[in-house]
């Protein structure tokens, strides 16, 4: 049976099941030694009490009293009850150890001799109740130790063994030198000894000590001197607390601080504490900084309209209104706003202020973040300038433009919008653009808006609304956000109405034109028969009588009446084909058997003259469709002015089957072309060397014919030559699929 | 017996030079002015061929074809166009209806004149 009591409670432990014979239930030691108990714990004494016989045997109890550490006041009494039976083994196992427990043992030896003398007691089981101190001791969770005088190791607990990682054997009679490096053992014993020199006195420090994983640890020592019963130290008890959890949280702390610290230091934003009613009375350099102080010092002696104009930008001045926001940061909790700011030198800027309210060692304050917003108003003011100046540029564009969302509703729209359609945004903004560009309840048929929704593209269309009495060109344009999806169209309206008319008139005039061509091209030719006819009749009637030189003038007149009728016949047909007028005949045709029956009439042409006619044809050419009149004519106009400027060598037709198209070509050996007259060959009435011209009869029309031919067949004609290397006419004709299709089967 | 011809211009120089070079070459030629003269003139001595100019007032080339065409006692009579406009009026819009059997474009040589007029009257 082990217990203890405190001044008012009585604690009762007992290692002993109940119902064993050892056992004994609470309460019994109170009710037989009240006297010793309260002797031991009223003077601090050692005492034993008994023999007792009862039921369950004879037994004495010892007394030891237990003293706080802190007060050194006697705080408990352990008692222990001692089967006499088993006394004697207690005794003999208590030599072998050693000396253990000094004081409490001894007590009990003293005890036990004089029980074991006067009451003749033969034994007393005090084995089982060592034991127990010793589980007891090991059933605390943090190490415990007791050593003598001399620093040699007396006992400790299960905890102690695990702290010095060896077992009890092999601590139990080593010195402190032998367990510990000798720099911690210099503490230990420097401690005992102070602690020697003044008994009673509870010595607590802090080391650091390598445990014996290695881990090194910051550990209490809460040591305490025993005393054996002269009086005299008899060692050193003591336990042991790890504090390293305890020192990593101080640490932490401590380096939370100094985050914390660096952060107010060495934040760009100005941060400064504020007593509602004191001022400041923290600022960090960036504070300083902000506001050109010399110092914190400095910083601090000012109030908040001192660093302020008289004056706010909405007239309040900055002292009131100053006390107005402190207060609002008060009751809520915090306040943001713009502030204008005076620097020391007179400087004023704009600033944001975020007032926090906090509460620091038991006072409320407000923490200030004052931010210079000076380059970020002025960002905001081009910003607001560059919108301006848009928005100025949009309303004095002429045209018509105006921005509407994907269902239709207009969202924007610019000046010349606005008066055009609506007077004022009011009636525009979120309606619907058919309500209010064609005033009708459903889209404009030729609307462009739902093709650029769709298909995100940009379109262009005319709107001729007789409504409006305008034609507009109208150009939609798709509006997308960065992922690319359609947000809205932009509409670009132009009034082209006058374009219209000028249009209308210029086609007009062109139609006059050609229609004046015509006629007078008709008009010239009737009075030209009649000439024609008539010096045709003179001429052979009057034959006979003619002398040469008025054969020869009559030669000159008929000459140039065939060059007038050439002239005529090729003015009309170079109007008709600009105007598309001619109907072309388009039949399918192998081009070599064309380009041979040109031949045909041609080749005796260029014999006359000396000059070499030849064909290059390539050979299985496909059918190509065409209007064989008007490409012989081109032929023989390609021909015959190969003929006209070649004086001598040949004249080669070729034809080469491309990707898509036949070329036909004709090659001359004559004189060629100067490089910058090749663009200007095929214009109407564009003679290169015109006298030369003259002498050739050409009318000036033949190549600007071809080249209309030509292209209303949706082919090209172009003209390759070095002035000197003869020259080089070349036509592309199409081939079409459909052909195509009936070469292959 | 000569073949007859029927010559129709408003242009009266025209109308003297052609029928100068068809009488050289062996044909009877009548002539007339205006589109209701030839009809008349049509219908009373009945030619072997008809050159009939296009653009003439009263009656123009083409109407005067048409009611040729649709008099049974003329309708046989071949009809050759004279135009100054390339013969294109013929060709577009009337061809077919008109059934004229060809064109001259002014100004023409003489031998394109006769070669035309032998191909239909020998």
């Amino acid at each position: 049976m082990l217990g203890f009591r405190d001044g008012k409670t009585f604690f009762y432990l007992d290692a002993e099941p109940s119902g064993s014979p050892d056992y004994s239930p609470p309460g019994e030691i109170w009710k037989k030694e009240p006297s010793e108990l309260l002797r031991c714990f009223l003077k601090g004494e050692k005492l034993v009490a008994g023999p007792y016989q009862d039921k369950w045997g004879r037994w004495v109890t010892a007394f030891v009293p237990l003293k706080d550490f802190d007060t050194q006041q006697i705080s408990a009494v352990l008692g222990i009850d001692m089967s006499a039976a088993k006394m004697r083994a207690y005794i003999f196992e208590y030599r072998l150890l050693g000396v253990l427990f000094t004081l409490v043992i001894f007590v009990l030896l003293v005890g036990f001799f004089i029980v074991f003398q006067l009451k003749g007691i033969a034994s007393i089981e005090i084995n089982k109740q060592l034991h127990f101190l010793q589980q007891l001791l090991d059933a605390i969770p943090v190490p415990v130790f007791y050593r003598d005088v001399g620093g040699a190791y007396l006992g400790c607990n299960k905890a102690f063994e695990e702290f010095i990682g060896k077992p009890k054997e092999q601590i139990i009679g080593k010195s402190v030198y032998e367990l510990y490096p000798k720099e911690v053992s210099d503490v230990f014993r420097h401690a005992d000894w102070q602690l020697f020199i003044k008994p009673f006195q509870r010595q607590v420090y802090e080391t650091y000590v390598q445990r014996a994983d290695g881990l090194r640890i910051y550990v209490v020592f809460n040591n305490a001197v025993y005393i054996d019963t002269r009086g005299d130290p008899a060692g050193v008890v003591g336990v042991i607390m790890d504090i390293t959890e305890r020192r990593k949280a101080e640490e932490a702390l401590l380096l939370s601080e100094s985050k914390f610290k660096t952060l107010f230091e060495s934040s760009r934003d100005a941060i400064m504490l504020l007593v509602p009613e004191k001022g400041f009375i923290s600022g960090n350099p960036a504070t300083i900084e902000m506001f050109r102080c010399n110092d914190e010092k400095e910083f601090t002696s000012y109030s908040p309209a001192d660093l302020s104009p008289e004056y706010q930008p909405d007239g309040l001045s900055s002292l009131i209104k100053a006390q107005q926001m402190i207060a609002i940061a008060m009751e809520k909790g915090s306040n943001y706003f713009e502030w204008i700011h005076k620097r020391r030198d007179g400087e004023e800027f704009f600033a944001t202020v975020l007032l926090t309210r906090m509460e620091l060692e038991g006072k409320m304050l407000l923490q200030a973040t004052v931010r210079d917003i000076t380059e970020h108003k002025k960002a905001q003011d081009s910003i607001k300038q560059a919108a301006e100046e848009w928005q100025h540029t949009f309303d004095s564009i002429t045209d018509f433009i105006f921005v509407m969302d994907t269902e239709s509703r207009i969202i924007k729209a610019n000046e010349a919008f606005i008066k055009a359609f609506g007077g004022n945004p009011g009636n525009i903004l979120g309606k619907k653009c058919f309500e209010v560009v064609h005033k009708s309840d459903s889209r404009f048929p030729n609307c462009p808006f739902p093709h650029t929704l769709e298909a995100k593209e940009v379109n262009t269309v005319e709107v001729d609304d007789p409504g409006l009495g305008i034609t507009l060109l109208v150009t939609t344009s798709p509006m997308l956000d960065a992922a690319g999806n359609i947000i809205g169209v932009v509409h670009i309206a132009k009034d082209i109405s006058e374009l219209k008319r000028v249009q209308k008139v210029i086609q007009e005039a062109l139609d006059m034109k050609s229609q004046f061509i015509s006629m007078a091209s008709h008009e010239l030719r009737t009075p030209l028969t009649a000439i024609k006819e008539s010096i045709n009749i003179v001429s052979e009637e009057a034959d006979s009588v003619l002398n040469p030189e008025q054969k020869q003038f009559l030669d000159i007149a008929k000459r140039n009446l065939d060059r007038l009728s050439r002239l005529i016949n090729d003015i009309l047909s170079f109007q008709k084909l600009e105007a598309h007028k001619v109907d072309f005949n388009m039949q399918s045709y192998n081009i070599n058997e064309v380009i041979k029956e040109v031949r045909s009439t041609m080749e005796p042409l260029a014999r006359q003259k000396g000059l070499e006619f030849s064909l290059a044809l390539a050979e299985n050419l496909p059918h190509i469709s065409f209007d064989k009149d008007n490409i012989t004519q081109v032929l023989i106009n390609l021909i015959n002015n190969a003929i006209k400027f070649t004086d001598k060598g040949k004249i080669t037709v070729s034809t080469e089957k491309g990707d898509n198209t036949i070329a036909v070509a004709v090659c001359d050996t004559g004189r060629g072309i100067k490089k910058e007259d090749l663009p200007k060959l095929f214009q109407q009435f564009q003679q290169v060397g015109s006298a030369h011209e003259r002498k050739t009869g050409g009318t000036g029309l033949g190549l600007a014919i071809s080249k209309q031919i030509i292209g209303q067949h949706r082919g090209k004609i172009w003209a390759e030559s070095e002035a000197g290397a003869g020259a080089r006419f070349i036509f592309l004709l199409p081939i079409q699929e459909r052909r195509k299709r009936v070469i292959d089967a | 017996m000569p073949k007859k011809i029927l010559v129709v211009d408003d242009e009266l120089d025209v109308l003297k030079v052609i029928s100068f070079r068809l009488r050289k070459a062996g044909y009877e030629v009548i002539t007339a002015s205006d589109g209701q003269m030839a009809l008349e003139v049509a219908r009373e001595n009945k030619p072997d061929l008809m050159l009939l100019d296009i653009r003439m007032p009263i009656l123009d080339g083409p109407e005067v074809c048409l009611r040729i065409k649709n008099d049974e006692s003329l309708k046989d009579i071949p009809v050759i166009f004279l135009t100054a406009s390339g013969g294109d009026m013929v060709k577009k819009d009337k061809a077919g209806e008109l059934k004229a059997q060809g064109f001259l474009t002014k100004p023409f040589e003489v031998q394109e004149l006769l070669e035309a007029v032998r191909s239909f009257i020998g």
